[in-house]
């Protein structure tokens, strides 16, 4: 289970747009994660938070601030990130993130 | 295991104080590969009726009631209109929730193949208004009529307070999410997580954790 919360050292520095990020600079951050799968597109705002996983690694966890049936959690793991992280214009949180898949 | 039709097609909450008779229902449910919750307290069963729209049958035990077994199954009822519940209870008090509106009713200890059929009767002809949606599907066939409600040898561990059983999803199986604003989702099961979530793989590095009843097979299994 992802409870072990690691420092990242990015948490309060401003986001810095480049190509390839690290997700533990997402830390603490309000987040909306834009999934794509068969054409069908799936917005999900939350909260992000790096941590441990004991079966993934490092991970970023993106929690929903209100209930939500089911009480989903999105999970990336450090290693396989691929996606793009860009400024939210559209949302209301603060970044997007949107994996390569 | 994961392809095994769960003998009853619904999820079940069972709402019992007694974690004796909870510990021995677990196991029993369990065993026909349902899907349930337990709770003990009549604001835990509010809580899962509003959380978990695939319950369709209560196990109401009578002392969990409190002596507002009437009140209690109005409030059910009043959340799901099609919920069908059966009464249960240590001391043979049906007249009591038959009153309530409850005819099924299952005398402590009961067995798993009495649940079963306690949930063929038709429903009561005074509360066909609201239960004439009421759709149990009952698979007879998984069901085991030696299993005994007197189990000593469990570990009592999580059936104290509220919980969640999962027996329907594998490693590796693939499945939909059904349920809430991830609905559509298709990922692989990676791993059982506690509390009855369910860890998915949607793509490479990245997943989603979930509660189970949320979850269904995925019927294109692409």
């Amino acid at each position: 289970m992802p409870d072990r919360r690691i420092a990242s050292g990015h948490g309060a520095e401003p986001f810095q747009r480049s190509k390839r990020t690290d997700i533990s600079c997402l830390d603490g951050r309000s987040v909306t994660v834009i999934l794509r799968q068969r054409g069908r597109q799936y917005v999900y705002r939350g909260t992000a938070a790096f941590q441990c996983d004991d079966l993934l690694g490092n991970v970023l966890t993106v929690t929903a601030a209100g209930p939500q049936t089911g009480d989903p959690k999105l999970i990336f793991t450090e290693k396989d990130w691929k996606g793009r992280i860009i400024p939210d214009l559209e949302y209301g949180s603060e970044l997007c993130m949107i994996p390569s898949g | 295991m994961g392809n095994r039709q769960p003998a009853i097609d619904g999820h079940i909450l069972v709402v019992d104080g007694s974690r004796m008779d909870v510990r021995s229902i677990r196991q029993q449910l369990q065993h026909i590969g349902c899907i349930f919750h337990t709770t003990e307290s009549h604001g835990g069963a509010i809580q899962w009726l509003g959380t978990d729209s695939h319950i369709k049958v209560v196990v109401l035990d009578h002392g969990t009631a409190n002596g507002r077994v009437a009140d209690f199954v109005s409030e059910l009822k009043s959340m799901r209109s099609n919920l069908t519940i059966v009464g249960s209870s240590s001391t043979d008090c049906r007249h009591e929730f038959a009153a309530a509106g409850v005819d099924r009713f299952l005398l402590k200890p009961w067995r798993i193949a009495e649940l079963l059929e306690a949930l063929t009767l038709p429903e009561p002809s005074h509360s066909k208004g609201l239960a004439e949606e009421a759709s149990v599907d009952i698979h007879i066939g998984a069901a085991d009529a030696d299993i005994h409600s007197s189990d000593t040898d469990l570990d009592l561990g999580k059936a104290g307070s509220s919980d969640t059983a999962c027996l329907r999803f594998d490693c590796g199986e693939r499945v939909r999410i059904a349920d809430g604003s991830l609905r559509g989702l298709k990922g692989t099961v990676v791993a059982d997580r506690t509390g009855g979530r369910i860890l998915l793989q949607l793509e490479e590095g990245t997943f989603v954790e979930i509660h189970h009843y949320c979850l269904e097979k995925d019927p294109s299994n692409a």
